[in-house]
């Protein structure tokens, strides 16, 4: 599956529901809730969230109370509207795609 | 050597150039590998494996740095508006000038062919100075661009995430 363009609506509502955490966290959580659907290059992750960091969606902070410097990231309240409009976007979308395609077939389930 | 010091070794050379975001992306990435092969190893794989599947899922160095250069990128409509308001100023600027040369060389006792209501020489040196300040405003924003695309240049190489699931 082609994660361009989702992935940040993805880590925003990872961030908003888990609340702050390192990146490895971030994108285990992010496995586990898509059922293994993305599987992503975990290395690319890291860059997302330095980008969703600069345009001020996200803040981090290192964390030294592990045994090595870990960083932390955290929703802005940039973020969580950026992500409210994300996800109605995203649902809109679907809603149009779902109208268009029509229910799925027992063959496709299966 | 470990795979993951070999991992980081290289991943370290692909980030050449990218400066404090180059750095901190390596130290993330040491973090983050050393705790997924801790896990595997807590799974009962050994050492050599589980340092092998923690590189696996990080994705080639190349891939990595390659993203964490497009994330550094100027954005592209910021970049547009910063050079059409350049190339404008500059214009508008340089176009008043040339105008104003001309028509003081074709009438050089003739201010009013300058523009509407400019009478007096102290008018003329006002619209003359204000065109030159607009010029080199659109120069200073060219030039401040320029470094600006210089310096993301440092931190990119082309745009967007190549970003896929494996399945």
């Amino acid at each position: 599956m082609d994660l361009r363009g989702h992935l940040d609506l993805m880590l925003l509502a990872t961030l908003r529901d888990d609340g702050p955490a390192h990146g490895y966290a971030i994108i285990a959580s992010l496995r586990e809730r898509s059922l293994g659907a993305f599987d992503l290059p975990e290395g690319t992750v890291y860059p997302a969230l330095y980008r969703l960091e600069r345009d001020g969606l996200v803040g981090s902070e290192w964390d030294a109370s592990a045994a090595r410097r870990r960083r932390v990231y955290s929703l802005t309240p940039a973020g969580a509207r950026a992500l409210a409009a994300k996800r109605r976007d995203w649902r809109d979308f679907a809603r149009g795609m779902r109208a268009v395609l029509g229910p799925g077939t027992a063959e496709e389930a299966g | 050597m470990s795979e993951i010091e070999r991992y980081l070794d290289e991943l370290f050379d692909q980030l050449a150039g990218t400066g404090a975001a180059g750095r901190r992306a390596l130290l993330e990435a040491e973090y983050h590998l050393r705790a997924v092969a801790a896990d595997a190893m807590a799974r009962g794989l050994p050492q050599d494996q589980a340092e092998h599947e923690a590189v696996g899922r990080f994705g080639p160095p190349a891939l990595v740095a390659r993203t964490l250069r497009s994330a550094g990128r100027l954005n592209r409509g910021v970049s547009t508006a910063w050079l059409l308001a350049g190339l404008a100023a500059c214009g508008f600027g340089v176009a008043y000038l040339l105008s104003a040369w001309w028509h003081t060389w074709q009438t050089p006792n003739c201010y009013v062919a300058l523009a509407y209501g400019c009478y007096t020489t102290g008018m003329l040196v006002a619209r003359i100075t204000t065109a030159t300040t607009i010029a080199a405003a659109g120069a200073a924003l060219l030039f401040g661009r320029w470094l600006a695309v210089r310096g993301a240049a440092l931190t990119s190489s082309r745009r967007g995430f190549a970003l896929r699931s494996r399945r």
